[in-house]
């Protein structure tokens, strides 16, 4: 008290001795205001204000005393203040205060805004300016107050949360979900920045993290009613999220929980321990409760539709709330032919707004009828075609899937994974329908996995056993049948039988059904019997539509004939009414009899039925007919007539030119035809490195093509032509191995004296005397060969000749031709270098050697050079001393163990690559 | 001119109520009261004690938004928010004929005075549909003319939902009220569009013609006024204002000097037409007021007026009319 007086006194004198200064004024102002006398300190503030004005602090201060008296004159003070000094936030937060409880919040924003504007360390203004902003919901103005307030306070959790909420309604929702991290890291109680965090989580899908929010704001206060309600949509929407995911199970765990937890909290408040009796008992009170709310939602809507009946939404949301009950009540009274009342609802809204897509999506969902559901989602798609949730539920209908699946049966897609995985979840979902099962045997079926849909045939069988409905019956022969069919196919021909037996027994085998159980008698080997239920097919085949008719007839055919022979079933064929013959795939078993069997009686009809086929089909079926000619007329040799048969049907179905096959089918003895058919198979044949099949076939062709007389005229272009079809045909013989043959038809070939090719005639028999080692002859018609002098490159041949003799008389001559060759050819031709690079090696000249060696590796393309090639290299690199040669050389790019280790990655089978490299490692 | 209230009723139905009507008395008993209600019942009630007459009548799958009765006091009709009408007779409850509408297009209904047409208003087809009270079959729709402003290809039929349907004393117009204010009147006979009549710019979902001047059509619409049309002469006589929120019903009392209205202001006012201003205004219901209607003449030993309200408080309120 005494040092207060003195204190007191000091300050006293001090202004006495001074009293025109203004600090004076203030310092005891500032004193008596601290010991309470706040009239006496007002003065002082007063008269220290008047002697400065520029005192902010006086101001201030004169703004609390006025703040309870005179609100009016406070302001002014305040403003004074935060207008001298606008970093003082006593000041600016007693104004702001002084306004806020007048009402006045623009007033208040444009002091905070001047106030921030002025000084950027005016924090107290940028956190008042953000709240204001966030308040007025102007978020994206707040943003950048808020962000500023928070440097000033960067521990004010209230910023953190400000600022979360005003990014949330940005949109910017991770940049808010930090904001609100923020907030409940400095204060862990911000139950509003949990629950908002939670909502976010849950909107960006991540479920987990937003049921764990709301679980810690239920913590911390157990009855917010914004937390249980996002706690339990958040598992609902989980849970909806495992079903849309499939994992049912997952799901209604989740919603057990869901049940167990939400409705202690919203009932009893406490969260108890949850049994299974307890569980059982608040799931049965849960439900009554939630009927009691929907009941009175239900009401509250009705209220709302007899205010306004012209809202269209309205009336969906009384539809939903009146499904919820009828759901909840577990009613399941199906009226047939009437309106659902849910349905009718959702309609009334559809008839005010019929182009609203979401009234359309809750008819698709409330409607019993699966017609109208999808109706009604294809319609809000229509309206809408981004509308994900009407994709959704159309996709989920079990209907829906199993008319995919049906879709795809009939346009044989069955092979697509989409049907696939639909057809699965249609089973998932709908079990009970035998539809689903059937169609995942077909499924089956057409992958080859006869087993599994054999499973799902029976398994379907059960489900129509299950169900009791009349028209589910006559599925059953079908599905008896699907099971029979696959039965056959995976060689249970047993089963199938019995399947048939089955069938038949109860009168519902069909010809369909008959054809199978023909086919599994067959497969067990009991012919006669087999051949009795064919009988029976073959009466019914009149009755049968045209596509089921050929197919019985193509089966009974391929009965006969397996069982009686080829007579038997020709015979069957002629008896046949014509009509259904004229087919193609009939036409085809025709020709092939009719090849197999040279009869006149069967050619007639084949011709018939080829004139009234469309042309497309036709190819395949000349090709036929060709080799029906050609065994019928050429080929008297002792061959496998039916395996020939094959083959020529194989490869001409393969060949696309069937130009000449027709052109040949038309005109039969058109000679010319016939060689350009056999040029062609050739050039195929070469294409397809002289694949057994089809050599055997040309030659079969050139020998009926070398019979046609006109070859014995004298007639030079016929000569030409004999020439080329001899050489074919020595080329043909030589690829499959007849020597002999192919030297006697190129000999044959070069007697004909052609002057100017029958070099090539030389060079065949060259090539079969070099295939069969004769060195002899080799040598002499190497000879001719050359004698012909032509600019031919034989020099290959003449490099074997000489490899196999060992003389060098003929190196030399290699090597003539083969730089002839080189020099001939306006592009580097690839292996001729390399053979000129082996004879000049031969010979000695290692120069060119290594010239020929260069230019090998020049000539081929980058991307194809062969191994050997680098293995020249290798050897090129090796051999090289290090000469003073200033000239780049390729080999020298590398080492030579590089160059070995590259041709062996190349071709690691070849054993000399690895040889060398063994060598060199050592 | 005055009203005393006489009688009221607490929970006289399970929901809130919306419909009244009064049945005509017949010769075997005095008139009755006909109320219609969210609780998907229609109850019958005995005048001045209140006393339920009958069994609440079901039938319905949703609320009852409006009821009817016949002249003859024989049979009535209710009809709910599902869209189907109930025809019923009144002694019995017996059930005389169920007309089906599609969804939102059943509102209010009345029948004419002779007793051979029953008129519904068709809310979201834009329409009044008349259906003929001996056979049951519907005999003409009456089409609200769409205004030209509208294109073809705007489907709303939002603006023109008829809300409302009266008929004139004589039963050659009708009247109907639509939720953008027109009221159209048409030609009974010719089953022809009249005209328009304007001046509310909210929902007209109550109207009736005066008994003592067929011209004259009293309004009632949620922009809070009543008014007085020259239904003929498509003009406005008068408005009587009042009311602080939407006039929900409107009934005129059988002498054609006083209307009543209800409101969701929840009073019912009492206007004297003489005067054209608010004579009387009863406060006793505590929710919005959603039906009036004032007793027909007629009948043994009765010469007093009664008027009812029924309230979404659930309660029925009966009132002497003097």
């Amino acid at each position: 008290m005494e040092e207060d007086e003195v204190q007191y006194k000091k300050l006293r004198e001090t202004l006495d001795s001074d009293p025109g200064n203004a600090s004076h004024h203030y310092n005891l102002g500032v004193y008596l205001w601290e010991r309470g006398e706040k009239e006496r300190a007002s003065e002082c503030f007063v008269s220290s204000a008047k002697l400065n004005p520029n005192n902010g602090g006086a101001f201030r201060f004169l703004g609390y005393f006025y703040a309870s008296v005179d609100p009016q004159r406070a302001a002014k003070c305040y403003q004074r203040a935060v207008a001298l000094s606008p970093d003082d936030f006593e000041a600016g937060e007693g104004l702001c205060a002084l306004l806020d409880g007048q009402g006045k919040e623009s007033l208040e924003i444009v002091v905070c805004r001047e106030a921030s504007e002025r000084s950027p360390r005016a924090f107290w203004a940028f956190r008042r300016l953000g709240y204001l902003l966030v308040h007025q919901k102007k978020w994206s103005e707040a943003v950048p107050s808020l962000q500023h307030a928070i440097r000033g306070y960067p521990s004010c959790a209230d910023l953190w949360e400000a600022l979360g909420l005003a990014y949330q309604k940005l949109g910017m929702l991770t940049a808010a979900i930090k904001s609100y991290g923020r907030a409940v890291e400095l204060d862990d109680l911000k139950v509003f920045a949990l629950v908002e965090s939670g909502n976010i989580h849950l909107m960006l899908g991540s479920f987990k993290k937003g049921i764990d929010h709301f679980r810690l704001a239920l913590n911390i206060k157990p009855h917010y009613i914004a937390a249980n309600f996002g706690l339990a949509f958040g598992l609902l929407a989980w849970s909806k999220d495992c079903v849309n995911s499939g994992g049912f199970a997952w799901a209604a765990s989740l919603l057990e929980v869901a049940y167990a937890r939400c409705f202690p909290w919203t009932q009893e408040g406490e969260s108890s321990e949850v049994n299974l009796e307890s569980f059982t008992k608040s799931i049965h009170s849960w439900k009554k409760s939630r009927l009691l709310a929907a009941t009175s939602a239900r009401q509250s809507y009705q209220r709302a539709l007899h205010l306004s009946p012209w809202q269209a939404n309205i009336y969906s949301d009384v539809a939903i709330s009146l499904d919820l009950i009828k759901s909840l009540e577990e009613k399941n009274v199906i009226e047939v032919g009437a309106w659902e009342l849910p349905e009718k609802m959702s309609l009334g809204g559809l008839m005010l707004e019929g182009a609203n897509n979401e009234i359309w999506l809750v008819l698709g969902c409330l409607s019993n009828n699966s017609a109208l559901r999808q109706h009604a989602f294809i319609r809000g798609l229509q309206l809408d075609p981004s509308f994900s949730l009407a994709w959704a539920h159309l996709g989920k209908l079990p209907e829906f899937q199993l008319g995919l699946g049906k879709l795809a049966t009939l346009s044989g897609q069955l092979l697509s994974p989409q049907v696939y995985g639909a057809v699965q979840q249609a089973i998932q979902r709908a079990p009970n329908f035998p539809e689903s099962h059937n169609l995942r045997g077909l499924l089956y079926e057409a992958r080859s996995d006869y087993e599994s849909a054999i499973v799902s045939y029976r398994q379907a069988r059960f489900a129509i056993s299950i169900s009791l409905s009349t028209a589910e019956k006559s599925h059953l022969s079908d599905v008896s049948f699907n099971l029979a069919r696959s039965l056959c196919r995976a060689r249970h021909a047993l089963d199938a039988v019995r399947e048939c037996e089955d069938l038949r027994n109860e009168g519902l085998l069909d010809s369909k059904g008959l054809q199978v159980y023909a086919l599994a008698l067959w497969q067990l080997g009991k012919e006669g019997l087999a051949f009795t239920v064919s009988k029976s097919i073959d009466a019914g085949v009149s009755s049968m539509d045209q596509n089921a008719g050929t197919a019985a007839i193509g089966l009974i055919c391929k009965l006969l004939y397996h069982t009686s022979g080829l007579e038997a079933a020709s015979a069957y064929l002629l008896k046949m009414p014509e009509e259904p013959l004229k087919t193609s795939k009939l036409s085809c078993i025709i020709a092939t009899l009719s090849a197999l069997a040279p009869s006149g009686q069967l050619h007639l009809l084949l011709r018939s039925s080829l004139q009234s086929l469309a042309s497309h089909e036709v190819s395949e079926l000349h090709s036929l007919v060709a080799i029906g000619r050609m065994i019928t007329h050429g080929s008297k040799k002792n061959l496998a007539i039916q395996s020939g048969v094959f083959y020529l049907r194989k490869a001409l179905h393969m060949y696309p030119s069937s130009y000449q096959i027709r052109l040949l089918l038309q005109e039969p003895w058109n000679h010319k035809a016939r060689y350009l058919l056999v040029l062609s198979v050739l050039q195929r044949a070469r294409e397809e490195k002289f694949p057994h099949a089809l050599c055997a076939v040309l030659k079969r062709l050139i020998d009926v093509t070398l019979s046609n007389e006109v070859y014995l005229m004298n007639n030079p272009d016929f000569v030409y032509q004999k020439f080329q079809l001899l050489l074919c045909a020595s080329e043909v013989s030589l690829h499959l191995g007849d020597f002999v043959g192919c030297v006697s038809h190129a000999t044959e070939a070069s007697e004909l004296h052609l002057p100017d090719i029958d070099f090539f005639a030389h060079l065949q028999l060259c090539r079969a005397y070099a295939a069969k080692k004769d060195m002899h002859k080799l040598r002499n018609e190497c000879l001719m060969c050359l004698q012909r002098k032509t600019d031919y490159p034989i020099g290959a041949i003449c490099m074997e000749l000489a490899r196999q003799s060992l003389s060098s008389e003929f190196l030399s001559l290699a090597v003539d031709s083969l730089t002839k060759a080189q020099q001939a050819s306006p592009a580097p031709l690839p292996i001729v270098s390399a053979l000129l690079a082996q004879a000049e090696a031969s010979l000695g000249a290692k120069d060119k050697w290594e010239e020929n060696v260069r230019m090998e590796w020049f000539s081929w393309p980058s991307e194809m050079r062969p191994a050997e090639v680098y293995f020249q290299m290798h050897l090129l690199a090796r051999q090289y001393k290090g000469g003073s040669d200033p000239t780049p050389r390729i080999e020298l790019t590398q080492s030579p163990d590089r160059w070995i280790l590259r041709a062996i990655h190349l071709n690691p089978t070849c054993l000399r690559y690895w040889k060398v490299l063994q060598r060199f490692k050592e | 001119m005055k009203l005393a209230g006489l009688k009221s009723v607490e929970n006289a139905h399970d929901e809130s109520i919306w419909a009244v009507d009064w049945v005509p008395a017949t010769d075997r008993r005095p008139a009755l009261l006909l109320t219609g209600a969210l609780d998907e019942t229609v109850r019958l009630w005995k005048p001045d004690e209140l006393s339920r007459e009958g069994t609440p009548l079901g039938g319905h799958c949703l609320g009852v938004v409006s009821v009817a009765a016949h002249p003859s006091g024989a049979i009535a009709a209710s009809a709910s928010l599902d869209s189907f009408v109930r025809v019923f007779d009144v002694d019995s409850g017996a059930t005389i004929a169920t007309l089906e509408a599609p969804p939102s297009e059943v509102w209010g209904m009345r029948f004419d005075p002779k007793g051979n047409t029953l008129a519904v208003a068709g809310g979201g087809s834009a329409s009044i549909k008349l259906w003929d009270t001996s056979t049951w079959q519907l005999i003409a729709t009456l089409n609200v003319p769409r205004p030209e402003a509208t294109r073809p290809s705007d489907k709303s039929v939002v603006g023109k939902f008829v809300l409302s349907v009266a008929w004139s004393p004589d039963g050659k117009r009708l009247a109907c009220g639509s939720v953008d204010g027109t009221v159209s009147i048409f030609d009974v006979a010719r089953a022809k569009f009249l005209h328009h009549l304007e001046g509310h710019y909210m929902p007209v979902r109550s109207l009736v013609f005066s008994p003592s001047d067929p011209r004259v059509l009293f309004t009632a619409s949620d922009d809070g006024h009543i008014h007085i049309y020259d239904s003929e002469g498509k003009s406005l006589i008068g408005a009587m204002s009042g009311h602080s929120s939407w006039v929900l019903c409107v009934d005129v009392s059988p002498d054609g000097a006083a209307v009543a209205t209800g409101s969701s202001d929840r009073t019912v006012r009492l206007w004297d037409l003489s005067m054209r201003a608010a004579a009387q205004t009863m406060t006793n219901h505590s929710d919005q007021v959603w039906g009036v209607a004032f007793r027909p003449p007629g009948g043994a030993g009765v010469r007093s007026g009664r008027l009812a309200s029924v309230s979404d408080d659930k309660s029925i309120s009966l009132y002497d009319y003097s």
